[in-house]
């Protein structure tokens, strides 16, 4: 039994760190910075001045979002608990009188809470901004996509802390978190794309329905675009499924996908961390 | 207080820890010692329940560390051979953190800190602290709980000497309060100081375990006599020697003997039976180290 108090004072101590360290800041900042830029630049690009709105830059931050989010929350947990291993105050933490999932839980509840406020930081705030200076009114697309990308970034969060649990060194568990990075985020369109030319009848949707929910990335960029109308827009992926999950059960379908996302690596993060040898 | 029962922990076909048993008594001093690669820090990991032992038990006070891992650890403090904390937080923030993980009053963190002298620097983040302050700071937060065991591994090895002479003080009185402690260290001279009781490890064996004066007497080594003689002569080393010294060499007025213990009297008393004017004369036990290098060379027990 994993009592609260060790996974509230953990998760407190994981988010006074990454404030201290200007994570939250920098990145709240980063996402805030290239929403008004893509917004600005999206309108210029059709001959008309200021911010375009939030359901054009909604779209334009969705790949931006799909890079930048599942990369800056594997980056953020893999070294929270690879590098505290490796410097030492993970020792005098497991040396404590609390369960090994208390640690875990704990990480994951700090890390998620800095994430998602760097989030709501960056992209809420440039939000309101351009709904101040006056654009169209999608705001549900916009709130969509930044509710999306905290539910990336936390399912990225559960399998950054599963591989670290798992690698015998940092360097071990950052590498095999870009190569995470790349097969989810880069990789995963060319082997659907494998697929729709391999498959067809009505295996296809079967193969593509299982590859989708397959990839929290894609979960995330199918979703969204979904409801954005603008999934002719992006990725082979998307225009294969597009039929497949409109409507409330497809959404439905992918928030429970993406929890599964979330839940389920934080489960293997769990095990993993509470079997392995902490040896010298 | 602490048992080990038959530990054997393997990683692949390497053998860290072989069938290792050892209890540790309430209230005693325990030093684990032996040379890199013996299994000291190993067999601590596994107290900790950092490392899942191939076979056997450990428990603490009854509670069985793999099963009962929270209880276990409940009862003790652990000082690692380099403390480190979170650099970010202050040095009192650190010492909040473990006492909210542990259930401790804030009230007891001004009086940790008091005792290792990290008061002055409470406010000031812990990566500006010397390593020396680091491991006060290690030391902090092991006691912060007051737990009846602490587990001590190699915890001089960053700090100088004034610290280290306080550091021992400290254990001292922690130890006559009836506090258990195991302490691993390569530094035989301060284990000597100290321990009750000895552990000499070897390839992940317990080699031998007995007090430094049992040990000293199960390997009959010769105890050190320094005698000050008032005209030194060659005469007085070959009746030193005749009354059963092992070596004897004059250095200066100071005849060095060594000696079996029980030979210590018939040598001082030979001496002034010739008429030899002892002025003064001191006598040590066989070290630790000579101990352990002469146990290391014997064939491994079991």
């Amino acid at each position: 039994m994993c009592s609260i108090r060790p996974i509230l004072t953990i998760a407190r101590r994981e988010l006074m760190e990454a404030i201290r360290s200007r994570w939250v800041l920098l990145t709240g900042a980063l996402f805030g910075v290239l929403a008004l830029a893509l917004s600005a630049f999206g309108m210029q690009s059709v001959g008309a001045r200021g911010f375009s709105g939030f359901s054009r830059t909604a779209i334009g931050l969705l790949n931006l979002t799909l890079y930048l989010t599942p990369l800056l929350a594997l980056l953020l947990s893999i070294n929270s608990m690879a590098a505290e291993r490796e410097e030492g105050p993970l020792e005098l933490l497991l040396a404590q009188p609390i369960p090994r999932s208390a640690i875990v839980l704990g990480k994951f509840c700090g890390l998620a809470a800095a994430l998602t406020a760097a989030l709501l930081c960056g992209l809420g705030g440039a939000g309101l901004l351009i709904g101040i200076a006056g654009a169209d009114t999608d705001i549900g697309g916009y709130l969509l996509l930044l509710l999306r990308s905290v539910g990336l970034g936390l399912a990225f969060l559960s399998l950054g802390l599963w591989i670290a649990s798992a690698a015998a060194t940092r360097l071990h568990a950052l590498a095999h978190g870009l190569l995470l990075w790349f097969a989810t985020v880069v990789l995963y369109d060319l082997v659907v794309v494998g697929a729709t030319a391999l498959i067809g009848g009505s295996l296809l949707k079967t193969a593509l329905g299982a590859l989708l929910v397959a990839n929290p990335v894609d979960l995330v960029r199918i979703g969204t675009l979904i409801h954005l109308g603008g999934a002719d827009s992006f990725g082979l992926t998307a225009q294969a499924l597009i039929g497949f999950l409109r409507g409330t059960p497809g959404t439905l379908l992918l928030s429970a996908a993406l929890l599964g996302w979330i839940v389920v690596p934080l489960l293997g993060a769990t095990r993993t961390f509470n079997r392995r040898d902490f040896a010298a | 207080m602490i048992e080990f029962a038959h530990i054997h922990k393997r990683y692949g076909a390497a053998t860290a820890i072989a069938d290792l048993s050892l209890m540790v008594k309430r209230g005693e001093l325990l030093a684990l010692v032996g040379p890199n690669g013996a299994g000291k820090t190993t067999l601590i990991r596994v107290l900790l329940g950092l490392v899942r032992p191939t076979a056997g038990t450990v428990c603490i006070d009854g509670h069985d560390v793999q099963r009962d891992g929270v209880a276990a650890r409940l009862l003790l403090g652990y000082l690692p051979q380099r403390a480190v904390l979170y650099g970010n937080l202050t040095v009192h923030e650190n010492l909040a953190f473990v006492a909210q993980l542990r259930g401790v009053s804030p009230v007891r963190i001004a009086e940790v800190l008091a005792l290792v002298r990290l008061a002055p620097v409470a406010e000031r983040p812990a990566r500006t602290l010397s390593g020396g302050m680091l491991q006060r700071l290690g030391l902090a937060q092991a006691l912060l709980a007051s737990p009846p065991v602490l587990v001590l591994d190699e915890p001089t090895v960053s700090l100088d000497p004034q610290s280290t002479l306080e550091f021992k003080e400290l254990l001292r009185a922690l130890h006559a309060a009836g506090t258990t402690v195991l302490l691993s260290s390569h530094i035989l001279g301060d284990v000597q100081e100290v321990a009750d009781r000895v552990a000499i490890l070897d390839h992940g064996r317990l080699v031998a375990l007995d007090s430094v004066a049992a040990l000293a007497q199960q390997c009959a080594l010769p105890e050190r006599l320094r005698i000050q003689v008032g005209e030194p002569s060659d005469h007085a080393v070959e009746l030193a020697r005749r009354a059963g010294a092992a070596t004897a060499e004059l250095h200066g007025e100071t005849l060095e003997v060594a000696v079996p213990r029980e030979r210590k009297l018939a040598v001082l008393q030979a001496l002034m039976a010739a008429g030899v004017v002892i002025r003064d004369f001191s006598s040590a036990p066989p070290t630790l180290e000579a101990i352990f290098l002469q146990l290391l060379d014997q064939p491994v027990k079991g």
